[in-house]
């Protein structure tokens, strides 16, 4: 499964430096985008956490996602003399439902109206055979 | 975590290495150490003594023998991909091994010790299959040769007694040059992460007509496994879509694959299908 492209308007209040906050972003959607696709704790019915090591518990690379778009408005924030706002989460909070939405919409021909994250490539399978 | 305790040895021949494993009936060989390190690391082996190969002469480098290469079983998957030699006679295997995990692993990482570790979710056991390769051992009698269809021979085991070093692999020149064409398709989730199901295909085609076709499937059982069904339904097939998706829909029959995190059995039975048509096709220049 592959995100083809990913755009982020934010406002982050005054930019100071615009490097660093495309940064922020940046990682931001990656973390919320591997939330949608890619890392799960699953645990046993023992209780325990099967998903311990890196080989398991799936954190994607650069390698893994799209070159993002970014755009931002400046809304100066009015509570502090900078004016600048959080950046660090503005990616992640909507990463994981625009992700996971586009995926639902693109499984709209078959009937799919909900899918379980992360939204993995045989969980999709089953969605669209039936069988699982 | 921290490695058990162990004896290290570093043999400077082949021959002090076997001497070394046939005194010690509990002892690991060290190529590039990417599965072993791990191994020890995470407790799950416990060797008295760790025989570390990469001081032994003659192991490393790629050299023509006429109808098949010898790479030596200590030439690292960087080397591999790096050698004009493999890169026009045995395109397959420079393409499956660029795909072996990471920059870091493929530079310590070696051919034989992938070969060795037998590990069926390795990408290059299936392309040795493929390839139908001759890995030459060397034990206390001397030296044999071992296919690669005998020398898979369960879940992380192979035909290697104890006392034994893979020393080089005989892999023939299935390339562009001899009309074989090739692709390994790997599927995986994330990059550098172990193949879930991997194919490799060689498709030798003429005149519209796919002549044979060799196929080795990555993690679809305990042992690598070549397709057979679908070699057979491709040998003098039509060199065309519809053939190809016939014989693909074959790829499963007679696995076994594992049902795990990555996925259920009859998941990567469908992943066989769609990526040996895939790797067909693309062999087959279509």
């Amino acid at each position: 499964m592959t995100v083809r492209s990913y755009v982020a308007v934010d406002d982050v209040g005054t930019v100071i430096n615009p490097m660093i906050v495309d940064g922020q972003v940046h990682g931001g959607v990656t973390q919320g985008l591997a939330q949608a696709l890619y890392e799960e704790a699953v645990y046993d019915a023992g209780g325990n956490l099967v998903t311990g090591s890196m080989v398991d518990y799936l954190v994607p690379s650069a390698a893994d996602v799209p070159p993002y778009v970014t755009d931002r408005t400046e809304t100066p924030a009015t509570t502090n003399p900078l004016g600048v706002k959080g950046a660090g989460e503005a990616g992640t909070i909507g990463s994981t439902p625009a992700v996971v939405n586009a995926v639902v919409d693109a499984l709209r021909p078959y009937g799919v109206t909900d899918i379980r994250m992360p939204c993995t490539p045989e969980r999709v399978w089953q969605a669209t055979h039936g069988d699982a | 975590m921290i490695p058990p305790q162990f004896d290290y040895v570093r043999p400077r021949t082949v021959e002090e290495a076997v001497g070394i494993l046939g005194e010690n009936d509990n002892a690991k060989i060290l190529a590039g150490g990417q599965s072993l390190l791990p191994i020890l690391r995470l407790r799950l082996a416990y060797p008295d003594v760790v025989v570390d190969l990469n001081r032994a002469a003659g192991l490393r480098g790629v050299r023509d023998q006429g109808d098949h290469l010898v790479i030596g079983a200590m030439t690292t998957h960087y080397e591999v991909i790096r050698y004009e030699l493999v890169r026009e006679h045995c395109g397959l295997l420079a393409e499956a091994t660029a795909t072996v995990a990471d920059p870091q692993v493929r530079h310590r990482g070696t051919f034989g010790g992938a070969l060795s570790h037998a590990d069926p979710a390795g990408d290059l056991p299936a392309v040795a299959l493929a390839f139908g390769t001759t890995m030459v051992v060397a034990g206390p009698a001397g030296r044999r040769e071992v296919p690669a269809s005998e020398f898979f021979a369960d879940y992380l085991q192979t035909a290697l007694d104890p006392a034994e070093v893979l020393v080089e692999v005989q892999v023939p020149k299935l390339g562009a040059g001899s009309g074989w064409g090739y692709r390994y398709e790997k599927f995986q989730r994330v990059a550098q992460a172990w193949a879930i199901v991997g194919v490799a295909a060689l498709v030798r085609r003429s005149d519209g007509v796919i002549e044979q076709a060799r196929i080795g499937l990555t993690n679809m059982d305990a042992t690598p496994v070549r397709a057979t069904a679908t070699e057979a339904a491709l040998n003098n097939a039509q060199a065309g879509a519809g053939a190809v998706d016939e014989a693909a829909g074959l790829a499963a029959e007679g696995t076994s694959p594992a049902s795990d995190l990555s996925g259920q059995a009859g998941y990567r039975q469908h992943l066989a299908r769609v990526l040996t048509r895939r790797a067909v096709m693309a062999a087959a220049g279509m």
